[in-house]
């Protein structure tokens, strides 16, 4: 896409901060503009999906099947953050299905040609994969907290009088 | 030796104020908010509190709780009181019914700063049973809704069934806040935000972070991750506020039990600056 | 320099004059008395009462009484009671609450029903009631029962003329000569006891009592002895700095090794004078109508002390341990404008596993910041 609608997108999202226009150029040639209306399915789960997502705008939802349990959602995912990088690693394969909650506003990037522009760059792919890790870092560390059930009442039952 | 006491002859503190139930509402399980009302007039025409503040509930025979007021209605006078039915104390005063007396020693503590926050955009953050402090603020923000640029109320809980004041939430929209909630825990029927609170704080567009204000409740380590998801908005360290908690039982700064570094909840806190309690809030087991 | 007027020189058994006439005034008087092979605060009503002749041996973990090779009522230091005992009481009921069909009626206690004369206070001991009058009288709510028994306390004091090896009040510049804060006050000569007023009421007692006037030779005993505690000081705590000092070392390895000590027993807290912590309890007839509001001395080493919600904030003794010191030595300060500490040593004698808490403070300022 045009490099410019690129960062006008983009502008304040995280990912762009302090790349240099060569590599915001770079990547913006593989950019494209993605928009979803509320409720469509961008991908589903168990199914390969060969697109990353940087959310402009919008609230999306993930969930995983529990056989029995049904379709639980365990994350949504807003504006300024990334959807779908983790099988970027992998084989690809999408570990939840992802529901638009209201209109999604994103810019895409076909997997295969991001890495490939990794390679081929690597001083772009340092820094992507910078961003990516520092975004699954704070993920992971918010997926601990929400394991952690902060909320939950306290098992032993005891007030200080008795 | 004569000893000169710097205040008037007062009330003992220990002198606690008979209060009868005249409204019990189940809110989720376990926890139920009461309305309570002075049975001495005189008692009821001095009494005031302020959002964040404490009473000490006393159901004698088990002795008191410590419970953050809720809101208060000026009109019939009904002090609110959300309860969770937790301890000895708390399961003894969810056994009472509407007519029932019980005690009431108050109110305590510093509130939420209401004055201080004047005219900025108001971030009110409530984690689980936080809810209930935070309700008082929302009380007293909404009524003063026009001295707030904005007022946006962030609420999590465990699951959706576990959110508090559901039927308080339109009446709130309507009053001109922004509501956004998550939860822990989803249910196939839920269709909103699932996560951390943190990250409700990380989507929020804070136009301008030097003029925000936020004040937060819920568990240390939910309120830990809020105030940083908060710094790295760029709202300053000296505006955001916790309501902290600990072991009450004076609540006159007198028993030593509620101390938090060199604060003690009770008189101190229980809203705690950021910037004052930050290096104490990291030390495990202070 | 000489100050003859407002002293006088009160004969050995002229101190029997001077119980009398307290007792006289409706006066509890409360003195040093031997119990249990220690030197008490007990109600006494004549000087047989005292423990005459003797002193006591203190190190860390260490009290013994020995018999002294004069007849001095008060060649001793300090024993593990202090007045708090009196003034803030380990037992106190301080509200009821009765049942009347469905109605309840609250009561506060607000009266006391002795006032108390306290005789033999040293200067770290009226050091503590001021401490602990900031805590009780000076915040933001008053303890009317301690501030009824403190405004009727009459305060005898005596200046201390040795010292106990586990004595640092200089220090702490909390003794051991009283300057103020007492009604009376005794050094103890060989053959008298030189005596001051330091208020209206001493000295409309002081008026009545026989006694002679003091000479230059009196004052100049008096300021030897006087100067005798101070030289037999030995342990000394650097109270400058100290609440950075301890609160920038929150982490240090030292809290981890003295943990391994501690026996988490809270002796320390018990004789303290100025500790505070307490916890009201409810106590019931068969009925469930009548009930006491009991306030109990507590203690923070007490392991469910800083229970809430489930779990125990301070679950190990290392936590516990660093709660009291640093609530002691740096905290107080932030609470209370002062140090939590008066030099009297007491909590070194009474641990059972010796802990000197100067000792503890060196070793941190030592190795500040370790890893």
């Amino acid at each position: 896409m045009d490099s410019s609608e690129f960062q006008e997108l983009l502008a304040e999202h995280f990912f762009t901060d302090d790349l240099s226009q060569s590599l915001l150029d770079a990547l913006a040639t593989i950019g494209r503009k993605f928009e979803m209306t509320a409720g469509s399915i961008l991908f589903e789960e168990g199914t390969i999906h060969s697109d990353v997502y940087l959310i402009c705008q919008g609230t999306i939802r993930l969930e995983m099947s529990v056989p029995g349990r049904g379709e639980i959602s365990i994350l949504t995912i807003g504006a300024g953050e990334l959807l779908g990088f983790s099988p970027l690693f992998d084989d690809q394969v999408m570990t939840a299905r992802a529901i638009a909650l209201d209109d999604v506003l994103a810019v895409c990037f076909d997997a295969n040609e991001l890495m490939q522009l990794c390679e081929q760059n690597p001083e772009l792919g340092y820094r992507v994969m910078k961003k990516v890790t520092r975004a699954y870092a704070k993920r992971l560390v918010a997926t601990r907290l929400q394991l952690l059930d902060l909320f939950a009442e306290s098992t032993t039952q005891h007030e200080s009088a008795e | 030796m004569a000893v000169e006491t710097t205040r008037e002859k007062s009330v003992s503190p220990w002198q606690s104020q008979a209060v009868r139930i005249v409204a019990v509402k189940a809110e989720i399980p376990g926890v139920k908010t009461y309305r309570l009302r002075f049975v001495d007039q005189d008692v009821e025409d001095a009494y005031s509190i302020c959002s964040g503040q404490f009473n000490m509930l006393y159901m004698p025979g088990y002795g008191e709780s410590a419970i953050s007021v809720s809101g208060y209605d000026d009109q019939n006078k009904e002090l609110l009181q959300t309860v969770r039915a937790a301890g000895n104390v708390t399961r003894a005063l969810s056994r009472l019914n509407v007519g029932d007396e019980l005690g009431l020693r108050g109110p305590f503590g510093q509130g939420w700063p209401m004055e201080v926050a004047r005219g900025d955009h108001l971030i009110l953050i409530a984690g689980g049973l936080g809810f209930a402090p935070i309700r008082s603020a929302i009380e007293a923000a909404v009524r003063h809704r026009n001295e707030f640029e904005q007022i946006s109320i962030l609420a999590g809980a465990r699951s959706p069934d576990q959110l508090l004041y559901r039927d308080q939430y339109e009446q709130w929209k309507a009053a001109g806040v922004e509501l956004r909630l998550t939860v822990d825990r989803a249910t196939s029927q839920w269709n909103g935000n699932v996560g951390i609170v943190p990250l409700l704080v990380d989507r929020l567009k804070i136009s301008n972070p030097a003029t925000t204000t936020v004040m937060m409740c819920g568990p240390e380590v939910m309120m830990w991750y809020t105030a940083k998801s908060a710094i790295e908005q760029g709202i300053p360290v000296d505006r955001i506020w916790l309501s902290m908690e600990r072991n009450m039982n004076c609540a006159i700064g007198h028993c030593g039990h509620c101390q938090f570094g060199p604060a003690f909840i009770c008189k101190d806190g229980p809203v705690l600056r950021y910037d004052k309690i930050a290096s104490y809030l990291k030390i495990k087991g202070l | 320099m000489m100050e003859c007027e407002n002293k006088r020189l009160l004969a050995k058994e002229g101190l029997q004059n001077l119980i009398l006439a307290l007792q006289t005034l409706d006066y509890v008087v409360i003195g040093p008395k031997i119990n249990q092979e220690a030197i008490v605060y007990e109600e006494i009503n004549s000087l047989e009462d005292l423990p005459r002749g003797w002193t006591d041996l203190q190190a860390a973990g260490t009290y013994r009484l020995k018999k002294r090779d004069d007849d001095a009522y008060f060649g001793y230091a300090v024993g593990p009671r202090s007045l708090m005992q009196y003034l803030y009481p380990p037992r106190q009921l301080v509200a009821t609450a009765t049942r009347d069909g469905q109605r309840w009626e609250f009561e506060a206690i607000e009266n006391v029903d002795q006032k108390y004369a306290f005789l033999g206070v040293r200067a770290c001991e009226i050091a503590a009631m001021r401490v602990q009058d900031r805590v009780f009288l000076e915040g933001i709510y008053v303890d009317p029962l301690y501030a009824k028994r403190r405004e009727s306390a009459f305060i005898v004091a005596v200046n201390c003329t040795m010292a106990a090896p586990t004595c640092f009040c200089t220090s702490m510049q909390t003794g051991p000569g009283c300057n103020e804060g007492f009604d009376l006050a005794l050094t103890e000569l060989a053959d008298a006891f030189v005596v001051e007023a330091g208020s209206g009421k001493g000295e409309k007692i002081l008026n009545d009592l026989p006694s002679s006037s003091v000479t230059a030779a009196d004052l100049d005993q008096a300021q030897k002895l006087q100067q005798q505690a101070v030289e037999q000081i030995s342990k000394t705590m650097n109270p400058v700095n100290l609440r950075e000092d301890l609160l920038e070392n929150l982490a240090h390895d030292r809290w981890e090794e003295t943990a391994k000590r501690c026996l988490s027993c809270a002796n320390c807290t018990m004789v303290c004078p100025t500790c505070f912590c307490s916890t009201v309890e409810e106590v019931s007839d068969l009925s469930g109508d009548n009930i006491e509001r009991q306030r109990n001395w507590d203690s923070c080493f007490n392991i469910d002390f800083s229970y809430q919600n489930g779990a125990i904030v301070r679950n190990d003794i290392r936590s516990r341990y660093r709660q009291w010191l640093t609530h002691k030595l740096a905290t107080w300060h932030d609470q209370f404008d002062q140090s939590g500490c008066v030099g009297c040593g007491r909590c070194i004698t009474w641990c059972p596993v010796g802990i000197d808490l100067t000792e503890e403070v060196a070793v941190i300022r030592e190795k500040k910041r370790s890893e």
